[in-house]
């Protein structure tokens, strides 16, 4: 887990998994409610340097979930207001390493292949949420 | 339910209207449902004691909402209050009332492979989210007028009652 000097990779692949915890209150079945998942809350652990439960470490109780980073959204909105002149957005996971916690990633959201500081658009917001919760996995099931 | 006084957020029967009545804005009042018990004042359940209940505690119990949100305002929750009596008039039953990530208050319904809800965040905004699994979601803005709300309870009915198509069937497990 620890960074022990090493850089940022950014070598995610299709098929890598992003981890993240959950509790009750988050969980419909085995799938996230789109709800209760925050825009502003990007961060992840990748699969490639971490472990499922890596994320419930000093959370007692708590579940895990995860997304294939396939999965992450493209092209939204899907249905943009009409005559309107809108951007496309897609999600992409972003290596960001913390010294505790080299496999810490967030997921960051390009306009027309730019990166952006913060989303203003709810429409796109709100159908990133709904896609996410969808094809969210919850690996194990939180207890509190 | 053993409050002597009416809480807050009793689900309102009905809105009043000011303004101009092509504008019309709902202001929440708190009264009585029209199937409260004069005996046990209590409601008939259906299925929505426990949303209603859930409504209540939102804005009170920290630990019903996601770290770094905003608890619901009273008025986030008196508006999903309108929308669950008129849920509950219609007899369509949601699976879930939760605190919104966003802040604010979500009426989340699961029917198989579609998902639906109605968020109602303390910017004041609402929106309503249906979604299949197949196709990208349908996201639209809500006025905060008993049309729109009557509007959206109708769509999200229609939506999670409607046949699931073969194609529908064919993918399920494309997903995974």
């Amino acid at each position: 887990m620890l960074r022990n000097g090493r850089g940022v990779d950014n070598d995610f692949r299709a098929h890598h998994w992003l981890y993240r915890r959950c509790v009750k209150e988050d969980v419909q079945g085995d799938q996230l409610l789109p709800a209760r998942i925050s825009y502003d809350d990007a961060s992840v652990n990748w699969s490639k340097y971490s472990w499922p439960w890596d994320v419930i470490f000093d959370h007692p109780g708590q579940g895990v979930a995860r997304w294939v980073v396939d999965d992450l959204p493209h092209d939204l909105p899907e249905n943009p207001p009409p005559k309107t002149n809108v951007e496309m957005h897609d999600f992409r996971p972003k290596h960001v390493p913390l010294d505790e916690n080299y496999s810490h990633s967030e997921i960051q959201v390009y306009r027309s292949g730019q990166p952006l500081q913060r989303l203003s658009s709810n429409l796109v917001k709100k159908e990133y949420r709904t896609i996410m919760g969808e094809r969210s996995l919850v690996l194990i099931q939180p207890q509190v | 339910m053993t409050d002597t006084t009416l809480p807050y957020l009793w689900p309102a029967s009905g809105v009043s209207y000011s303004g101009d009545r092509k504008r019309e804005v709902i202001q929440p009042r708190h009264v009585v449902p029209r199937d409260t018990s004069a005996a046990t004042n209590q409601t008939a359940d259906a299925g929505f004691d426990h949303h209603y209940a859930k409504l209540r505690v939102l804005g009170k119990d920290r630990s019903l909402v996601p770290g770094g949100a905003e608890a619901p305002t009273a008025n986030a929750q008196a508006f999903a209050s309108v929308l669950l009596n008129e849920l509950q008039a219609n007899r369509i039953v949601p699976t879930r009332v939760v605190a919104s990530a966003e802040g604010g208050v979500a009426i989340c319904f699961v029917n198989g492979d579609k998902y639906a809800d109605v968020e109602f965040l303390n910017s004041g905004e609402i929106l309503g989210v249906v979604s299949n699994r197949r196709d990208k979601p349908i996201v639209w803005a809500i006025d905060p007028s008993s049309r729109e709300l009557a509007g959206a309870a109708h769509r999200i009915s229609k939506f999670l009652d409607a046949p699931a198509t073969s194609e529908d069937a064919s993918k399920r497990t494309w997903r995974r």
